[in-house]
């Protein structure tokens, strides 16, 4: 008979594989979506560095909205006629509407939707193999030991990006996953009504987004949703721990609605909130109630944005059900508050951005303690990255980064386990990825990316108890990427 | 019969005036067409000028193209007298020619180099000259 404790260690097994499992099967990042480009009329690299990393314009164009095209404007332009006679400049492109004095229903002519298609070869360092040979799964249908597996495709995505109508824009993404084989909304959808004031003679943008997760909305390649890597690995295994706000988006199930404000090309505001749907009972954290997210940051650029410094806070509450819990009785909650900026120099010919982010978590772990789940009834986690990228021409760059988690010791929360867990009990996990990127059209990336780590979940050397290394879990990606 | 006559040349009336009725136009094309036709009668170059310049510039050259919000500095006024009179005839075509690497002129850095990408033949710079001139009215049309 199982007593309590092993009980629910067994269970808190099974919460820690889930977990894992979730996070390394994590719909990569969205990139470019060449449907923008189409919009604007303009080349990629108006709006992006090298994607998915945006310029000053690019952060305006998403902060607008995303309406912003080169053939369109407000109903009053589309109800303009060509001149009667003579030679005039004129406006290109067409759209439906009345002509004057009818009012008009301002409609873009086609729809902006793009696509794009991921294909990836994966090695491990070491086949991730149990006692009896048999490969350890890290993802849910790969059954592979993590030895040169190709996936072709890894992904293919359906976008809608673009304008919706004149002040209203979205990034929509749903992805076919060939780990999971499933279709799916992913969590990377931003819906947004924009518009533009003058308050004392400066300019301030504001709008509403309604978006899957915190940071989808954000401008900045500082946030979990947009940091680099870009594109992970799917036979890369990631920390076992991580802060909400990094690990938010994963599961897929939350949603919220935000305001924000950017004043005179200086100052970002921003609240928001989220909630999970359904509430309770499936295999995910579910919000209690409503969890609010924050964020401020200043930008300023010079020699007219050639360089641009961005520094910033953010922060994020929730108080959660663990998995399968109904949503009633005591929560867990977690605090996070984050500090990050961005440093660009774009010149024609070079280019060069860095990025950091710290983020801070308190964890009362209210329902977990009293239900044998954690050890402490109040932990810790800090989550730190930082990354340096160059680029020669646009076409071939490479960029380098240094990851760090690390908090509190818990036994039952990390728990030691053969590939996953820690002999430990420690969420210490970090390391570098390295990345050499080839662009040789707008519209296609080729990516090799090395990860390696210095601890994983704990320690360098026999961290899992059962003799596996953190080096044993470094990963060789090559990727390339398509996008129409 | 005379009910159905009526009718029929009320019709043929509609059209005939229909025919004949000038196109609805905007209230400003009529201004914008004469000044462009007393200095730049070249189609070819406005036809270049509302394919690589209106979308900054606009297609009055006031500078409120449809990517102007995104920018900073804004695209230049050609409307502005005060830059019409400062800017001359070569200084305009070495800002188009160079863009934003022009090391003679200072202007914005986002402005494109027509020599590099998009890439225009020199015939095609030069034609730009008198649109970009036809946003001031100028008695002399140039220096």
């Amino acid at each position: 008979m199982m007593n309590r404790r092993e009980g629910s260690v067994s269970w808190l097994g099974s919460l820690f594989g889930a977990v894992l499992l979730l996070l390394v099967c994590a719909p990569r990042r969205a990139a470019a979506v060449p449907s923008f480009s189409r919009q604007t009329g303009m080349s990629c690299s108006f709006c992006h560095t090298v994607f998915p990393g945006l310029t000053a314009e690019g952060r305006k164009f998403k902060l607008l909205g995303y309406v912003t095209s080169a053939d369109s404007g407000d109903a009053s332009t589309w109800k303009q006629s060509a001149p009667a006679s003579g030679p005039s400049v004129q406006a290109s492109g067409g759209d439906s509407g009345d002509d004057e004095g009818q009012g008009s229903l301002p409609i873009l002519a086609s729809a902006p939707i793009g696509a794009s298609i991921q294909i990836s070869d994966n090695f491990l360092a070491r086949p991730a193999n149990d006692s009896s040979g048999n490969p350890v799964s890290w993802t849910a249908s790969s059954g592979s030991d993590g030895m040169g597996v190709a996936q072709l495709p890894t992904a293919v995505s359906l976008f809608y990006a673009g304008r919706i109508a004149s002040k209203a824009g979205a990034f929509i993404q749903a992805t076919y996953d060939s780990d999971s084989g499933v279709f799916h909304l992913d969590s990377m959808t931003d819906v947004r009504y924009a518009d533009e004031a003058q308050v004392d003679g400066t300019d301030l943008i504001w709008g509403l987004t309604a978006n899957s997760a915190p940071t989808m909305q954000d401008v900045w390649n500082t946030v979990p949703m947009w940091s680099f890597p870009y594109l992970t690995s799917t036979i890369s295994p990631m920390a076992a721990a991580g802060t909400r706000l990094d690990d938010m988006g994963a599961a897929g199930n939350e949603g919220g609605l935000g305001a924000y404000a950017y004043w005179n090309d200086l100052l970002y505001t921003e609240i928001a909130g989220y909630r999970s749907t359904p509430q309770g009972g499936g295999s995910y954290l579910a919000i209690q109630g409503v969890a609010p997210y924050w964020r401020v940051a200043l930008q300023h650029g010079w020699d007219d944005d050639v360089q641009s410094l961005e520094v910033g806070t953010l922060g994020f509450a929730e108080s959660t059900y663990p998995s399968g819990v109904l949503p009633q009785g005591p929560t867990d909650q977690f605090t996070d508050l984050a500090f990050d900026t961005q440093y660009q120099y774009v010149g024609d010919s070079n280019l060069v951005t860095g990025h950091a982010i710290f983020i801070h978590e308190n964890q009362d772990r209210g329902y977990s303690f009293g239900n044998g789940a954690s050890s402490n009834s109040a932990d810790n986690l800090q989550s730190f990255r930082v990354d340096g990228s160059y680029y020669y021409h646009r076409k071939v760059g490479f960029t380098i980064g240094y990851f760090d988690t690390e908090g509190s010791t818990d036994a039952l929360l990390y728990p030691q386990m053969a590939f996953m867990g820690s002999a430990d009990n420690s969420p210490l996990t970090r390391g570098l990825v390295y990345e050499l990127n080839y662009v040789p059209a707008v519209n296609t990336k080729l990516t090799l990316q090395y990860r390696s780590y210095l601890d994983f979940n704990g320690s360098s050397g026999n961290y899992d108890g059962a003799g596996r290394n953190a080096e044993d879990n470094n990963t060789l990606m090559a990727i390339a990427w398509l996008g129409y | 019969m005379k009910n159905r006559i009526v009718i029929l040349a009320g019709f043929a009336g509609g059209l005939a005036l229909a025919a004949v009725a000038p196109a609805k136009v905007h209230p400003k094309a009529a201004e914008v067409s004469k000044t462009v036709q007393a200095l730049a009668p070249n189609q070819a170059a406005l036809a270049l000028f509302a394919g690589k310049c209106a979308k900054c510039h606009g297609f009055r050259g006031d500078g409120r193209g449809k990517l102007a919000g995104l920018m900073d500095p804004k695209p230049t006024n050609f409307t502005d007298p005060a830059w019409q009179k400062k800017w001359t005839d070569a200084q305009i075509l070495d800002a188009i020619t160079y863009g934003g690497k022009s090391a003679k002129e200072k202007i914005g850095k986002k402005m494109p180099s027509f020599s590099e990408r998009p890439k225009l033949t020199n015939t095609q710079i030069e034609s730009l000259l008198p649109v970009v001139r036809s946003f001031s009215p100028r008695k002399d049309g140039g220096k």
